[in-house]
Order: C-alpha cells, then sequence, then structure tokens
C-alpha cells in the first residue's frame, strides 16, 4: 500500500452525486484524496494544480460537455495517458461504446444505493490504488 | 394566266363593239364574242401573242388614239381606236375596238369606269403590282377583304407592307400567329420575292374560315398580277402541306408548354403563342423579343455555349429557369433544348420550357418540411437524453438517500435520517419540475403550427395577462410599444412571448425591479420583434448554446430553473415562422433578445 494517498479528480456537475462518490471512498475507507471540479472548463487547470494522478468522469456533464471533456484530456500531451474512468448515468450501449472509443479506460454506471457506490470505491482502490502501475 | 374567262364575260358586257384586250406588256389577253364572230376566231386562239406598238402607244396618254395594228392570224392590218383600262386611275391594260364601227365618244370615255366595275364583278380578288411593288389596282373584292381588317389597299400602297399588315391583322387566320417578326425581317422572306411568287399558287385559310388559292404571275416587266380564288376545303395533295402546317401551328398553339425555335443569330423565328403571352408579346411585336441578345438574355446563356452541348443524335439539354413574366410574376420552368441541324451542321435551337412552379414550391415544401422532420428527430433524441439524465439523476438520488435511510435507521443512527428524506424530497421535486417541462415541450415541439393574420400586440397582451401573478411579485414594470401583425400560429406566438417575458421577470437583478421593454422594428420584409429586459444578461459566450433544448448551463436549477427549454421552445417556434430568434450580445443593460420573423411569409401550404 502506498503511504500517499492517490490524487483523484471528480469531474461531476452534480453536487449530490459528487457528496454520494465521496461517501463511497470514505465508507471504505480508502487511501484516496479527492478534488472536485464542477465544470467542464476548469478540467485541466485543477488537474495540473492538484496533480491528479487519475479522473473520474461524470459523462452526463450537460449536453457532449463530457465526452469533450475526455477528447479534451486525449488530445492534450499532458494528459494523453491519464486513466480516466467514466462514470455515467447511461446505460445505453452506444454511450458505452462512444466512451471507450473516446478513450476511457473504464465505463461504470452510476450506482443505484450506497452499498453499491462503497462496491465501487471498493473496487476502484483495489485495482487502481493496490495491483494498477500508473505512470 | 389571268382569268380571261371572267374579264372576257366583263368585256363583252360592257363593250358591244368588237374588241380585244391587251396587257401591260403588249400582249393579246382577250376579246369578246363580237371580236370573234367577226373574224371567226376561236375563243383563246390568240391569246399571248404580241401585240406590237400599243403598249409603247398608250404609255404615253391615257386619251383615246386611233392606231392600225397587225394581229397574227387575221390577214389585214385592222384600224382600232386604243384606250387605256384603267382601275383607279392607273393603267392596267388597254382596250382595243375596231374603228369601222361607229364611235360613241361618251361611251369611250366612260370606258376606265367599265373597267373598273368589270374587275369589280369579278367573283374573286385581284391586285396588279407595278415592277415598285406599288399597287396599281385592287378589285373591289379583295380590297373589301383587306379593308374588313383595317387595311387599306389603294393604288400606290406598297405590296410588303400591305401584305405584313394583313398579316399581323389576323387576315390569314392561325397560320402565322405567335411568329415573332418585324417588318423588315418580314420584307427578307424568300416567299414574297418575285422568283419565288411567280406562278406558284399558295392555299391559305382567312380568318372567316374560307380557303382561298392565291396565285401570283410576274409580268415581264416585273409587274405582279395576283388573284384569289375561293376554294372548298383542300383535300388533295397538292395543298397538303398548307394544310398540315395549320395544323400542327394550332397544336402548337393549344400546347401549354412554351415553344421557342431560335435562329443562329440568336433571334426568335418562332415563339408559340403561350410563350409570347408570358414574355408579353403580342406575336408580332418588334423589340425586345427580337434583338440578338433574346437568346442570352432569356436563358441566361450563351447561344454559342449552348451550341456547344448539342450535336447531331445528341440527348436535349435540360435546365430550370426562373423566368419573370410580362406582368412581373414569376414562373418557373424546365427547359429543354435541341439542336437543328443540317447534316452535321447546326442551324438553330429549338427549346420547350414546361411551368414546374408547382412542383417547384412542393420540392421547396417537401425539403422544408423534411428539414423540420430531421430538426424534430434531434429534439426527440435530446428527449431521450433527457429521460436519461435529467430524470435518472432525481430517480438515482431518491434510490441511493432511502436506502442510505434504511442503512442507517437499521444501525439505529437516526441523526441525518432527516437529512437524507430531505434529498428524497427535493430529489421527486426535482423529477416532478423535469417531468412538468418534458410534457410542456412535447406539447409546444410538436404542435403542428396553423397559420392566421395574428396582431401581435393583442398576443403580447395575452401573454402578459398569463404571468400577471410573477410580474406583480417581482413589480415589474412592462413597456409595451405598438406591434404589427404578422401571419402566425396565435398560441405559438404567445408561448414564444410569455417565455421570453417569464425569463426577463426571472432573471432579474437583486433588489432591482425588472423593468422590459417589448417592441418592434421593420427590417423590409422582416419584423424584429425585441425582449429586452435590465436583469442579469446573459454570457455572451453561450449566446448560441442557450437556444439548445435541454442545455444546462448551470447545475444548480434552484437558480436556472427551467433555463434551457424555454429558449429551446423560442426557437423551434421562430424557425417554424420561418425566422430566427438570437441573443443581441452587443446589448449590456440586460438580455435583449431579438425575434425576426417575416411580415407575409406565404405558409398556406403549411396549415394543410
Amino acid at each position: 500500500m502506498s503511504v500517499e494517498p492517490m490524487r483523484i479528480l471528480v469531474i461531476e456537475d452534480d453536487p449530490i452525486d459528487f457528496s454520494l462518490v465521496k461517501k463511497g471512498f470514505e465508507g471504505v475507507d480508502a487511501p484516496v484524496e479527492l478534488f472536485h471540479c464542477p465544470s467542464a472548463d476548469r478540467v485541466v487547470e485543477l488537474l495540473e494544480s492538484r496533480a491528479c494522478k487519475i479522473a473520474l468522469l461524470d459523462l452526463s456533464l450537460g449536453g457532449d460537455a463530457g465526452m469533450d471533456v475526455l477528447k479534451a484530456i486525449r488530445a492534450d500531451k499532458r494528459f494523453s495517458t491519464l486513466p480516466v474512468i467514466v462514470l455515467s448515468s447511461s446505460a445505453s450501449h452506444r454511450d458505452i461504446a462512444d466512451g471507450y472509443a473516446a478513450g476511457a479506460n473504464a465505463y461504470v454506471e452510476k450506482p443505484l444505493t450506497m452499498e453499491l457506490y462503497r462496491r465501487f470505491a471498493r473496487a476502484f482502490a483495489a485495482f487502481w490504488v493496490d495491483v494498477a502501475a500508473i505512470g | 394566266m389571268l382569268s380571261h374567262s371572267a374579264i372576257r364575260h366583263a368585256l363583252a358586257a360592257v363593250i358591244a363593239e368588237p374588241a380585244f384586250v391587251v396587257t401591260l406588256d403588249g400582249r393579246y389577253a382577250c376579246d369578246n364574242a363580237a371580236f370573234r364572230s367577226r373574224f371567226g376566231l376561236c375563243e383563246d386562239q390568240l391569246h399571248g401573242s404580241e401585240v406590237p406598238g400599243i403598249s409603247s402607244h398608250a404609255l404615253c396618254s391615257l386619251a383615246c388614239a386611233r392606231l392600225t395594228v397587225s394581229l397574227a392570224g387575221i390577214a389585214n392590218p385592222l384600224n382600232v381606236v386604243v384606250q387605256p383600262l384603267l382601275a383607279r386611275n392607273l393603267v392596267i391594260g388597254y382596250c382595243a375596238r375596231l374603228e369601222a364601227w361607229p364611235l360613241r365618244e361618251a361611251a369611250l370615255e366612260e370606258a376606265p369606269s367599265y373597267i373598273q366595275r368589270a374587275l369589280d364583278s369579278l367573283p374573286f380578288g385581284l391586285t396588279v403590282w407595278d415592277a415598285g411593288d406599288r399597287l396599281l389596282v385592287a378589285n373591289k373584292s379583295i380590297a373589301d377583304l383587306y379593308h374588313s381588317h383595317g387595311v387599306t389597299m389603294v393604288p400606290g400602297v406598297n405590296r410588303i407592307e400591305t401584305v405584313y399588315a394583313g398579316l399581323k391583322a389576323g387576315l390569314f387566320g392561325a397560320k402565322f400567329t405567335g411568329m415573332a417578326i418585324s417588318l423588315e425581317d418580314f420584307a427578307s422572306k424568300r416567299w414574297l420575292s418575285r422568283p419565288f411568287i411567280s406562278g406558284a399558287a399558295t392555299i391559305e385559310r382567312l380568318a372567316n374560315g374560307l380557303w382561298v388559292k392565291i396565285t401570283s404571275h410576274v409580268c415581264e416587266n416585273d409587274f405582279i398580277v395576283t388573284y384569289y380564288e375561293r376554294i372548298d376545303e383542300p383535300t388533295g395533295n397538292e395543298i397538303k402541306p398548307a394544310a398540315t402546317a395549320e395544323y400542327f401551328l394550332s397544336l402548337l398553339r393549344y400546347l401549354p408548354d412554351f415553344v421557342v425555335h431560335i435562329g443562329l443569330d440568336g433571334k426568335p423565328e418562332f415563339i408559340n403563342a403561350p410563350f409570347a403571352e408570358a414574355l408579353g408579346l403580342d406575336g408580332w411585336e418588334t423589340g425586345q423579343a427580337l434583338s440578338p441578345e433574346f437568346f442570352a438574355d432569356t436563358f441566361g446563356t450563351s447561344l454559342q455555349d449552348m451550341l456547344k452541348k448539342l450535336s447531331v443524335g445528341a440527348p436535349p439539354v435540360s435546365f430550370d429557369q426562373r423566368l419573370r413574366k410580362a406582368d412581373n410574376s414569376f414562373v418557373w420552368l424546365r427547359w429543354s433544348a435541341h439542336g437543328l441541324f443540317h447534316g452535321d451542321k447546326p442551324v438553330g435551337i429549338v427549346a420547350t420550357g414546361r411551368n414546374i412552379t408547382l412542383e417547384y414550391s412542393q420540392q421547396q415544401e417537401l425539403k422544408h418540411q423534411s428539414e423540420e422532420l430531421a430538426k424534430k428527430n434531434r429534439s426527440l433524441e435530446q428527449f431521450a437524453a433527457v429521460v436519461s439524465h435529467d430524470l435518472k439523476a432525481p430517480l438515482r438520488h431518491i434510490s441511493v438517500f432511502a436506502d442510505m435511510i434504511v442503512e442507517e435507521a437499521a444501525n439505529g443512527n437516526l441523526a441525518d435520517v432527516t437529512v437524507y428524506a430531505q434529498q428524497v424530497r427535493s430529489s421527486a421535486q426535482r423529477m416532478d419540475r423535469v417531468i412538468r417541462r418534458l410534457l410542456e415541450y412535447s406539447q409546444i415541439a410538436y404542435k403542428i403550427a396553423a397559420f392566421s393574420r395574428v396582431n401581435l400586440a393583442d398576443i403580447a397582451i395575452q401573454a402578459i395577462q398569463n404571468l400577471e401573478s410573477q410580474i406583480e411579485e417581482a413589480k415589474a414594470e412592462l413597456l409595451l410599444s405598438k406591434l404589427p401583425s404578422i401571419n402566425g400560429d396565435p398560441d405559438l406566438m404567445r408561448h414564444l412571448l410569455q417565455n421570453l417575458i417569464a425569463n426577463a421577470v426571472k432573471y432579474r437583478r437583486k433588489g432591482v425591479a425588472p423593468r422590459i421593454r417589448i417592441y418592434a422594428t421593420d427590417k423590409g420584409a422582416m419584423v424584429n420583434l425585441v425582449v429586452e429586459d435590465n436583469g442579469i444578461g446573459i454570457d455572451p459566450k453561450f449566446a448560441d448554446r442557450i437556444f439548445t433544448a435541454f442545455q444546462r448551463l448551470h447545475s444548480d436549477d434552484k437558480i436556472y430553473e427551467g433555463f434551457g427549454i424555454g429558449l429551446a421552445l423560442c426557437k423551434q417556434i421562430a424557425e417554424s415562422h420561418r425566422g430566427v430568434i438570437e441573443l443581441d450580445a452587443t446589448y449590456r443593460g440586460g438580455a435583449r433578445f431579438v425575434v425576426r420573423l417575416p411580415q407575409n411569409v406565404n405558409l398556406k401550404e403549411q396549415s394543410s
């Protein structure tokens, strides 16, 4: 286990959803530090200033904004390899395919219970914090 | 040649003495029965033989002269009294009477009028023209015929001008109707020239429906004698071409399509009646239609360019043209141009134009409808996106918070339960608001517009009345200027204004009473309807996005509740009126929305 908590940027325009994600991670006591980015135009700035190693992105950031953010991250040399995990309220095949096509590292449907939030947080930490090597 | 028998009968009727007639060129024309019996001649025996001496003498004087003439076939020279034959004071021939017979001077003096009377009694028309194409004589029959069409035929008038005037006046019925031709062009026609007409007979149908055979004879001295005989409706092969031409010309006249034949000089050789009418030509008018620029002016491409596209056996060239008619209305024509060739040498173009105005407008209407449909389909997609997000988000929140309440309650930890329950309630309320908006949107967005004359001022007052409570609550001040009338759907227009006014009331500055101005400016065929406020305004960078359905600029919809959906509706309404809605980004005092609408757009098709 890392000594330093993993710094995650949560790109989420809905404050309630952000609080639920936060609560999920707190519930499993995962070694992470969450930073909230409430709008698309602050993503790059916060990724850099908060030195985030990974991003959780709400794909339904209002219109196509979420997808645009993903594409912008991939187009930016500094973040082209940054792991981006998409959190979306849509389970449609098209959105899932579009998400991966645009360069998402994983696509997760937003959970419907707090237990599922915790399960997501646990699985996230188990893989991205404990197992995966991140550049 | 001349209708001898008729002249002969006339001669016999007016002159009792043995007498014969000599033509202007000094040839024996005919004689009367008294002359024949005197010398034992058969009818027409001397016809055409030369009678030397008479014409040269008679040309000198109109008076009677005594001469001795020798006639072939008659042994002794004859002493005759020669008298010019006058028709309307012009010499058309000479009458010679045997001098042996007692002269009656009185009768002699009256001879010219006898001749005129004799010619006038002919059952057919007769004209004689001199070498300079001036009329020498026209008998009553032909003079009356031309006169009935307003053309005067008196000695001295010009042959070409007279015939042209007759044609133009419709003397020959339908035959030349639709032919745009000037007198100048007409005069150059080969079939008016002496070599062409000499001895040739043409069959014509007059305006009164009667058929005539017109025969012309060119004398040695270039005089022309023309006579019109009435005939039965032609059936024989001989006159078929004339009847066939008439038949096809009448077909062209009843064809609704435009037909034009253009020569290599760019001038029309033929324009059928419907096209001539559309161009405001009476078929004979000179001027613009006859200019060598006719082709280029009418078709917007040069004759040479068009000819390049045409070759023997090549398919016709088709193109669409918007033609301004003489009455200033427009028609869409689909032209089909064929080349005319002699061998492989081009000699002209025949173009037929079909009026496709109706099809064109239907096509445009279809295009408009399919665009509308595509737009509605896109809206439907957004609709689905909203259902998957705007409805799903609060639903998910309800689920999560309800779940959390269960969890906390199970743990006996009731401290946060109230907070979670409040979240459930507010999420449910948010869902309710979204559903209301969706319903509102679907009602307006899918409404088929029904157009009528709409007074915008009345509509604005209705909209304001509907918003009375909000306006009162905000202590808003409304300034409503004079507004024009437009063609539109009253319900949709009211909705549009209501949305804009509601926004202006809603997005007010804290502590500042809203001041809303509604006014209109004319921009030619468009009306600019303006709703302007002194509220918080809209960042110009959102100028386009605010009109996208369900676009949320702020996630906190407590502040910006219902913002996007209303403007998206306004945009749809403006577009269904073939107008646009814009945010005036230059305005700094608040928000200014400009709805540009056509004043008199013809939307009849839409209402059906």
